[in-house]
């Protein structure tokens, strides 16, 4: 009875220290991680055949660059895309229902691509390519960000300015249509509104500096960006910037109508929400988007803190939330959202070199913005919000 | 064995996986542990409870058990043996309780929860219960933030989410994330911080909430559904094929089953919640335990833990997130639940002044005022719910009806001035033709939650929260003859798995994979795509064409993976794995699928 008594006091106390042990470990760890995900079996990544080269060149390239620069030595496909703003005046689901109705007189500004489903598809893979094939005349494709921003999906309806309406065929990855808003076919795109030739993908094997030098040599007077893949993110004209819909999604969509000139006025709902005016280090009270206000302060805070205060002069400042398109018929300026803003610009006009000292684009690219002074017609006192800060 | 060890065995056992000699150890180990007997047996109840599906026979044990209980014991040499053993065991004992009963343990059992959860909807009227929230990694300045409030249901879809954010910031200028959702029949409005990116906190955050609402809503929009999976995740669970169950125990005073999911899956519960204000985001192949009402459903309790793979460490990287994956980074509990007990009479209040307020374009009518044909059958007990009619601008007039028993909804609706050039009903890309015999041609779409009939003069469409085969017999019983897409539609290039398999020769198609229903099969010239739609946000899309070589990636920062004995490549951004085989490109392509589970679809292709 005695060691009955005292095995069952013995399994008690083990019971309850390893209650309390078990429950002291779960506590401080939350519960246990989730089991590693099966074992992937490695390999080296396969070599593709060929390689790909993104060209433009500012403003537009002439219509037959395309079959010039296709009888290349060492080029083995090439095909056009061509790119314009449309204008959105409404959208509707694929049952009827209104999506998107700005307001009267106002339009929605829509980063628009074309190119010709046959010989764009094979610069992309699977699901892609099969996705861009299919893409028939008078349907349109829209990227991933746009489709969000749309709130579409396949089967979708967007109208347009120029009484163009186009139904959502699909929605494709940004990577694969240059995280354009909206893409149509080539014999869609002049009743949709788009007509300039903007960029080349070509397919190339053998030497690609060799490659890049005979492209050059077809337009002499003007300059020709190159990429190759992994050296920018979307394979698009402008490619140093984020695409409109990138800039969109984090920053938010406003309707807009024309001013005066290049001057453009936004529904008053969108600066309302988004637009403040704050004072910050060197530069004062500036107006910008609320999400890149604490950048620039940090930016400009940098500066004074390590005595680069002197690279800024605040009476070259020209603003940040300037609504306004590029050029008309160009795209939306980024001032329009007021990420983007003009230092020293008495001293930096567009198109000049670059006359902005190389710190100063250092701290403004640790926070976030890129300088226009690498731009293809430089631009070097505009800096623009590219990417979160690195800080 | 140890514990860990019994209750992993157990789980296979139950699936009739372990084989003799795995038995004998088992049963031994069970003989001397009442803790995993407990265990084991919880497991066999959840299971019967459930009514899952019984994969195999599970061998009977008992016999076994009881002959190694009797089996004599050698006696100890030494007195202090016996009482050590005791305390050693008792140890091992109470560690297994406490944590088989708080973690609910590894992996112990699978059940097919698509017929308990569609059922459990119609049982529930009403709820109302307090909210807890914990949010971890959101910022680093704010590890953790944490919200209270309450959730208000009556049935079919007046839900009111109200929580009120009570983290102890660092200073004043962070602005609460106070977040709240209201749907009332005819009624939305949703209310909170505008967003704004993470590092622009804390001062980029507007004072003042923004508070946007609809009016003139439709029953159950497709648009802007009520978020009714935080009552019965139907969507989440409905057509999930097996869940992995965790077991069952008590959550918040209630009887609970466990089960283990992905964020992916449970995107629609989240949604709901997470649809306002600035949160942080969630990797979707995240480790999900939800834990259900046993009787109703209602989810109690739920946990999600960072998954563990190469390209979820990238993805938080990208986001600046930190995550511990032993700490959840998002949990949600009810407390203080009443079941069926109507909402206080102010609990879905109207939208606060100053809300910017669009209409939605649905008159409501009385039910005999609106043309809709009568279904010939209805799921027992639906009674009519909303009727009336959709007129915008530039749409069709459509006239709709709706029916309901509880949370369970059904609707039709009908138009006679189509004018799209794909089928009415918005069913979504992955639409599959079945041929319904006396009502012709209809097609299913979004996992089969929608289906839509083109006919003469007329397009149908029928959704709702049942399962697939009932919103199916309601569509056949319209009495619309139902008709092939026109050439000139979307859907016409739709076929089925043999049609694919004559388009492209050598057509590979898996076979064995849980959790999906069947595919949307397209040709599109020598491409053959085939979608796939799983439980909540779960699908993959398998596209076969002819080729011998890959195109350049589009992501440059891919990873050479074995897949089916070749050489393949995987791009994490797109979630896309590639291969060649037998003259044909291969590609598996999924944003809620993990690699793993990506290859293990392509291990299960075989010739259609």
């Amino acid at each position: 009875m005695r060691r009955a008594a005292v095995l069952a006091a013995a399994a008690a106390l083990g019971i309850l220290v390893g209650a309390i042990a078990t429950a002291a470990i779960q506590d401080s760890s939350g519960a246990p991680p989730a089991a590693p995900e099966r074992r992937v079996k490695e390999v080296p990544v396969p070599e593709p055949d060929e390689h790909v080269l993104l060209v433009w060149t500012s403003g537009g390239m002439p219509a037959d660059f395309a079959d010039r620069v296709a009888a290349l030595p060492g080029v083995a496909r090439v095909t056009a895309a061509r790119g314009d703003l449309v204008n959105l005046t409404a959208s509707f689901a694929a049952d009827g229902r209104t999506v998107d109705s700005p307001a009267p007189g106002y339009t929605i500004p829509i980063d628009a691509l074309a190119f010709d489903p046959q010989s764009y598809a094979p610069f992309f893979d699977g699901a892609a390519q099969a996705q861009l094939r299919a893409l028939p005349p008078g349907q349109a494709l829209l990227g991933a960000t746009s489709a969000e921003l749309r709130r579409l999906g396949s089967g979708g309806v967007v109208q347009l300015g120029n009484g163009a309406q186009v139904t959502v065929a699909g929605v494709v990855d940004d990577e694969v249509v240059g995280a354009a808003e909206l893409v149509v076919d080539m014999t869609t795109a002049p009743a949709v509104g788009i007509e300039t030739v903007r960029f080349l993908l070509v397919a190339y094997s053998g030497d690609r500096p060799e490659v890049e030098r005979s492209i050059a040599a077809l337009v002499p007077d003007a300059a020709v960006r190159f990429r190759g893949r992994g050296e920018t993110p979307y394979l698009r004209h402008g490619d140093a910037v984020l695409p409109q819909a990138l800039i969109k999604a984090r920053f938010g969509e406003f309707a807009y109508r024309p001013s005066s000139g290049r001057d453009v006025l936004e529904d008053p709902a969108w600066p309302q929400e988004n637009i403040v005016t704050e004072a910050v280090p060197i530069l004062g009270r500036i107006t910008c988007h609320r999400a890149v206000l604490p950048a620039i302060e940090g930016a400009m805070r940098e500066l004074e803190e390590r005595n680069l205060a002197a690279l800024v002069d605040p009476s070259g400042y020209q603003g940040c939330w300037v609504p306004s398109i590029i050029t008309p018929g160009g795209g939306v300026s980024r001032h329009s959202w007021g990420v983007a803003l003009d230092l020293n610009f008495s001293n930096n006009p567009t198109g000049l070199a670059s006359a902005v000292d190389p710190r100063l684009i250092e701290v403004m690219d640790r926070w976030g913005f890129i300088s226009g002074a690498n731009y293809l017609v430089p631009d070097p006192g505009h800096f623009e919000y590219l990417h979160p800060p690195r800080t | 064995m140890r514990c860990d060890q019994a209750a992993e065995r157990l789980s296979h056992e139950l699936d009739g996986e372990v084989d003799d000699r795995e038995a004998t150890a088992l049963e031994a180990h069970i003989a001397s542990c009442s803790a995993c007997r407990a265990f084991r047996d919880t497991s066999l109840r959840v299971r019967q409870h459930l009514r899952f599906e019984v994969l195999s026979h599970v061998p009977d044990v008992e016999p076994r058990v009881q002959a190694t209980v009797a089996r004599p014991m050698p006696r100890a040499r030494w007195r202090w043996l016996a009482p050590a053993a005791a305390v050693v065991a008792g140890i091992v004992a109470g560690a297994a309780f406490i944590g088989l009963r708080t973690t609910g343990g590894p992996d112990v059992a699978a059940a097919n929860l698509s017929g308990p959860v569609l059922s459990a909807q119609r049982r529930v009227d009403a709820l109302v219960a307090q909210l807890r929230v914990t949010e971890r990694g959101w910022h680093p300045d704010v590890p953790v933030r944490s919200y209270a409030g309450h959730i208000d249901y009556r049935a079919p879809e007046s839900i009111a989410i109200d929580l009120v954010d009570d983290t102890k910031y660092p200073s004043t200028a962070w602005k609460p994330n106070n977040v709240a959702t209201v749907v009332s029949q005819g009624t939305d409005w949703r209310s909170g911080p505008a967003a704004c990116p993470r590092e622009s906190q804390p001062s980029c955050t507007p004072a003042a909430p923004r508070v946007l609402a609809s009016v003139d809503r439709e029953p159950f929009p497709d648009a802007e559904p009520a978020p009714l999976d935080l009552v019965v995740p139907v969507r989440s669970l409905a057509g999930g094929g097996d869940q992995t169950l965790l077991g069952s125990r008590r959550v918040a005073g209630r009887s609970a089953i466990g089960v283990q999911v992905t964020a992916a899956q449970v995107e629609p519960l989240l949604a709901g919640l997470v649809q306002t204000g600035n949160w942080r985001e969630l990797y979707p192949s995240d480790r999900v335990e939800l834990w259900l009402d046993r009787e109703s459903f209602v989810p109690l309790d739920l946990k999600v833990f960072p998954a563990r793979s190469a390209e979820r460490e990238r993805w938080a990287a990208h986001r600046g997130y930190s995550d511990n994956p032993r700490a959840p980074v998002l949990e949600i509990a009810l407390d203080d639940i009443r079941l069926d007990q109507a909402p206080a009479a102010d609990a879905f209040p109207a939208p606060p002044p100053g809300a910017v307020t669009r209409s939605l374009g649905f008159r409501e009518l009385p039910v005999d005022q609106v043309a809709v044909p009568d279904p010939g059958w209805l799921p027992p007990e639906m009674a009519p719910y909303r009727a009336g009619l959709v007129q915008t601008p530039n749409g069709p007039t459509v006239t709709e009806r709706t029916w309901s028993d509880g949370r369970a909804w059904i609707k039709v609706r009908e138009t006679h001035d189509w004018t799209g050039d794909r089928l009415f009903g918005d069913l979504g890309d992955a639409v599959r033709r079945i041929d319904s015999g006396a009502a012709g041609t209809v097609y299913s779409g979004d996992g089969g939650r929608r289906i839509a009939i083109h006919g003469a003069g007329v397009d149908a469409a029928v959704s709702g929260s049942l399962g697939g085969d009932d919103l199916l017999r309601v569509a056949t019983s319209l009495g619309i003859a139902g008709e092939p897409a026109p050439p000139t539609w979307a859907e016409a290039s739709l076929v089925t798995g043999p049609g694919a398999a004559h388009a492209l020769p050598g057509l590979l198609m898996p076979e064995r994979i849980g959790g999906f229903g069947k595919p949307a099969v397209r040709v599109d010239g020598d491409a053959v795509t085939l979608t796939y739609t799983g439980a909540g946000a779960r699908e993959f899309v398998l596209v076969q064409t002819r080729g011998t070589a890959l195109a350049p990636p589009v992501e440059i920062d891919t990873r050479g993976v074995d897949v089916r004995g070749r050489i393949g490549r995987y791009s994490p951004d797109r979630g896309e794995l590639e291969w060649v085989e037998r003259g044909a490109t291969f590609s598996i392509r999924s944003q809620s699928l993990s690699l793993s589970e990506l290859l293990r679809i392509a291990a299960h292709l075989e010739p259609v």
